[in-house]
């Protein structure tokens, strides 16, 4: 503590106004490994960490260049001398350059709507006794972004978000006379292993195995799929196929991303040990890996969740990626289910009691994407045949779900597409219309 | 992992042993609640709403929603075109719980048929998505539970060619609880010799005549910066705050010390709205007065935001006292930023003061929080009634003084 009262840092972030540029298309390239898609992608193993401004991004458009990073967690706790991660405080360093004629501002509500002023960060600890004086941190002060960029210069700075792992998605607004734009930035952060850097997508199938299928094949195709998961000797079946996804994997990847879930760990000693302390305390683990369930003679490639509360009421997603592709874009075989509890079993002691309304949930997620702007068309496909309430069927760990027997068909788009402009396809509806 | 499963069973008995009620629930038909329904037409689409109170959706439901943070919302949906509709469940609220959800989290009140025939009633009593041609449909949507007026969208789709969307915003009274604004007789604030009518151009030197700052109650100390302001018809400024997030409140909620209750024209705060983060603790706390001033026409109102810092007690901070922000310059923009986030600003600007407080030099507020203001701006913003794109929100200029580039630069 210096006279002042206030901490040293490890080091000062300095904010700099020349990016190293050979540098900062480095995540792109992670974008680019997963966006291919007949010939499959290459799997993203390893981000570099230590110095976040190896891992900037940088867009430009109309005259304005912005450049941004996300610090890991013990990054940040070498830069802020605080471990911000775990009180759910995420930094994120942005630079405006404004090559533009005009003033410019940046509007942090869009990175963040509850992003945290940087003398909240600065004053986590503070209470009723805390002298006045030590509420004003320079240190602080001097590191966040400011809002206004003049005509011709540059500033950088940080804007203190709410926390998420493995990839953070935020948008960077600027404003300025008769000018807006929003970019949108999807930064790949060190710290989880999440499960999709494992899939080896170039050899899920060989080149001859790809098929392009028309609107009618297409419709027979995914019909064809099995009815349902199963465990891994494919003898017990489980909750049903009740999701399709024209898409390729960057599609996925931002559209779930954009419109709230999260990635799920790979299954390691680490992402175990804080699922069983999230379980135990009734705390969100966002990031908890999912069990392997089996379609396509394998368990998913993917997986999201999106969780409310506490562990025990999530929504989990999964998908395969098939063999089949529609106008070029691979096409996906998927399965959703909401997690409203936690129940006792003989078998396994507890595990997560289901929605037996498996349509409501898939419903949901069209609603969802749909808002998030991720959506070019949706629309049914026959699958599991209907299932009535009262005569339901039961999951691998043997709860009920009941269905109207069909499969959402959901075409994600990679440009923003305005709800009022998503396209449905009228293939087969549901029992009520 | 026998011993175990004779645990799970014990555990499952000694849960269940208080637990054998059936389950005997109301019905929507007999509730009075329907009778406060607000209803609009748009694209052959009427849709109805009303929220049963705390009480009233007991006595529909047979068991305490609200006590678990959930509130229903009663939607009717009439379709009188010749395609299938669509309700748009999570216009509602994102984070609705479905029908099994909520029935799960009662299960222990009841036996196990009692517990199974709540999810099955839930289900039925649950809002259906689909409206077929000339059809008409109503249920239930359990949302998560906002005190005072409750504020949504409902969104209809029609997947016909070209596809139709129909947006309908409801502003809901919901009995149980009384914000202070509508306790104000607006009307009989001012006399008619204290209002003044003023253009947008003359604002300026308007607003420099009501100082900076709010007071305390006897005037004799002063509060923080009063650097919000807002043109607006009141039934404006309700729906623009809800829709920006700002929850109703009341100035007494959050302030145990009295002398700490910021005045402003002799008066508190004639209404208050918080913004509570994650659900959790509220960090943001809006005082608005009424001015007695018309801009072209409109009422002008004066807001201060307090943004609360330092330790966060779930419980209540209000028993443990919190800091609060000392930029008052980041409140103020944030404000801004929610009102044209939420699509609400017609026009804003930056009116100088050609006051500034430095934070070398901080001033000392009511409860001895320090506070700076980096720039001398107030920040002046007309609400449209109508949605306005973030792009096509003007900037109103005035001149600002020669030294400043503009607000917090």
């Amino acid at each position: 503590m210096d006279a002042a009262g206030h901490r040293h840092r490890a080091r000062l972030v300095t904010t700099p106004r020349h990016v190293p540029l050979p540098l900062a298309p480095l995540f792109g390239l992670a974008l680019l490994l997963l966006g291919g898609c007949a010939g499959g992608p290459e799997p993203v193993t390893t981000i570099p960490e230590g110095d976040f401004r190896e891992r900037l991004e940088v867009q430009e458009r109309d005259g304005v260049r912005i450049t941004a990073g996300v610090p890991s967690a013990s990054e940040v706790e070498a830069l802020f001398d605080d471990a911000l991660y775990d009180r759910g405080i995420q930094p994120v360093w942005i630079e405006i350059e404004n090559g533009r004629e005009q003033m410019i501002s940046f509007l942090p509500v869009g990175l963040d709507p509850q992003y945290f002023p940087p003398l909240e960060v600065a004053n986590l600890d503070a209470g009723e006794s805390t002298p006045p004086g030590e509420l004003l941190d320079p240190f602080f002060l001097e590191q966040r972004m400011r809002l206004v960029v003049p005509p011709g210069e540059s500033l950088s700075g940080f804007v203190f978000s709410r926390l998420d792992e493995g990839t953070k998605a935020f948008n960077v607004d600027v404003f300025g006379e008769g000018h807006f734009a929003t970019f949108t930035f999807f930064i790949a952060v060190p710290g989880l292993h999440i499960d999709h850097y494992n899939v080896d997508w170039a050899s899920l199938y060989a080149d001859d195995e790809w098929r392009e299928l028309d609107e009618e094949e297409l419709l027979n195709g995914i019909e064809a799929f099995q009815c349902c998961v199963t465990n891994k000797s494919g003898e017990s079946t489980g909750d049903p196929l009740n999701l399709v996804l024209i898409a390729r994997p960057t599609d996925v990847y931002t559209a779930f991303i954009r419109a709230g879930w999260d990635e799920t760990e790979a299954i390691t000693g680490s992402s175990s040990w804080k699922t069983v302390k999230s379980f135990v305390s009734g705390n969100n683990y966002r990031y908890s890996p999912v069990s392997s369930l089996y379609a396509l003679g394998r368990p998913q490639d993917v997986a999201f969740q999106w969780t409310r509360e506490n562990i025990h009421e999530r929504n989990h997603l999964r998908l395969w990626m098939s063999p089949y592709t529609y106008q070029g874009v691979p096409v996906w075989a998927g399965q959703i289910s909401r997690d409203i509890g936690v129940r006792f079993t003989k078998k396994t002691i507890t595990t997560h009691k289901i929605d037996p309304q498996v349509d409501e949930t898939r419903e949901y997620l069209l609603e969802n994407l749909a808002y998030a702007q991720s959506l070019k068309a949706y629309g049914y496909a026959r699958g599991v045949g209907k299932v009535d309430q009262d005569a339901p069927r039961g999951n691998l760990t043997g709860d009920p779900w009941f269905t109207d027997g069909l499969r959402l068909v959901l075409w994600l788009s990679s440009q923003p597409v305005a709800i009022a402009d998503l396209e449905y396809l009228d293939w087969r509806r549901p029992a009520e219309e | 992992m026998r011993r175990a499963a004779c645990l799970s069973m014990l555990l499952t008995v000694t849960l269940g042993a208080c637990s054998m009620a059936p389950y005997d629930p109301g019905s929507v038909e007999q509730a009075d609640f329907t009778e406060r329904s607000v209803h609009f037409s748009s694209g052959n689409i009427t849709v109805r709403a009303a929220v049963p109170g705390d009480a009233e959706a007991e006595s529909l439901l047979g068991i305490d929603v609200y006590d678990r943070g959930i509130q229903p919302v009663w939607v009717e949906v009439r379709n009188d075109n010749d395609t299938p509709a669509r309700v748009v469940i999570s216009s509602i609220d994102p984070k609705y719980f479905p029908p099994a959800e909520v029935a799960w989290f009662f299960r222990k009140r009841f036996s196990n048929e009692g517990w199974l025939d709540l999810e099955a009633h839930l289900i039925d009593l649950a809002l259906p998505r689909r409206v077929g041609p000339g059809e008409t449909v109503s249920g239930l949507v359990f949302t998560n539970l906002s005190p005072g007026t409750k504020s949504f969208n409902l969104d209809v789709y029609r997947g016909s060619l070209p596809p139709r969307y129909e947006q309908f915003t409801f502003f809901l009274r919901v009995p149980g609880f009384v914000p202070d604004y509508t306790q104000v007789r607006f009307e009989e604030l001012y006399g008619e010799h204290e209002r003044v009518s003023v253009t947008s151009e003359a604002l300026p030197s308007a607003l420099a005549n009501f100082g900076c700052c709010s007071r305390n109650a006897e005037g004799t100390k002063r509060g923080r910066p009063v650097n919000l302001y807002i043109v607006a018809e009141p039934a404006v400024l309700l729906r623009t705050l809800l829709r920006a997030g700002w929850v109703e409140s009341s100035a007494g909620a959050t302030t145990v010390d009295p002398d700490s209750v910021h005045y402003l024209f002799g008066r508190p705060a004639d209404g208050a709205f918080r913004k509570p983060r994650d659900g959790t603790t509220d960090r943001s706390e809006l005082g608005i007065w009424k001015t007695p001033v018309l801009v072209d026409g409109k009422a002008l109102w004066a807001a201060q935001v307090r943004h609360a810092i330092g330790r966060r007690f779930p419980l209540g901070e209000r028993l443990f006292g919190v800091r609060l922000d000392p930029d008052t310059n980041e409140g103020r923009n944030y404000v801004l930023q929610t009102f044209w986030y939420a699509q609400a600003l017609e026009q804003w600007g930056f009116a100088p003061t050609g006051q500034f407080v430095s934070e070398a030099d901080p001033a000392i507020g009511l409860a001895d929080d320090p506070w700076f203001s980096r720039d001398d701006f107030n920040a002046v913003m007309w609400l449209s009634d109508q949605p306005v794109p973030m792009n096509e929100t003007r900037i109103q200029e005035w001149t600002p003084p020669a030294t400043v580039t503009g607000p917090d630069s």
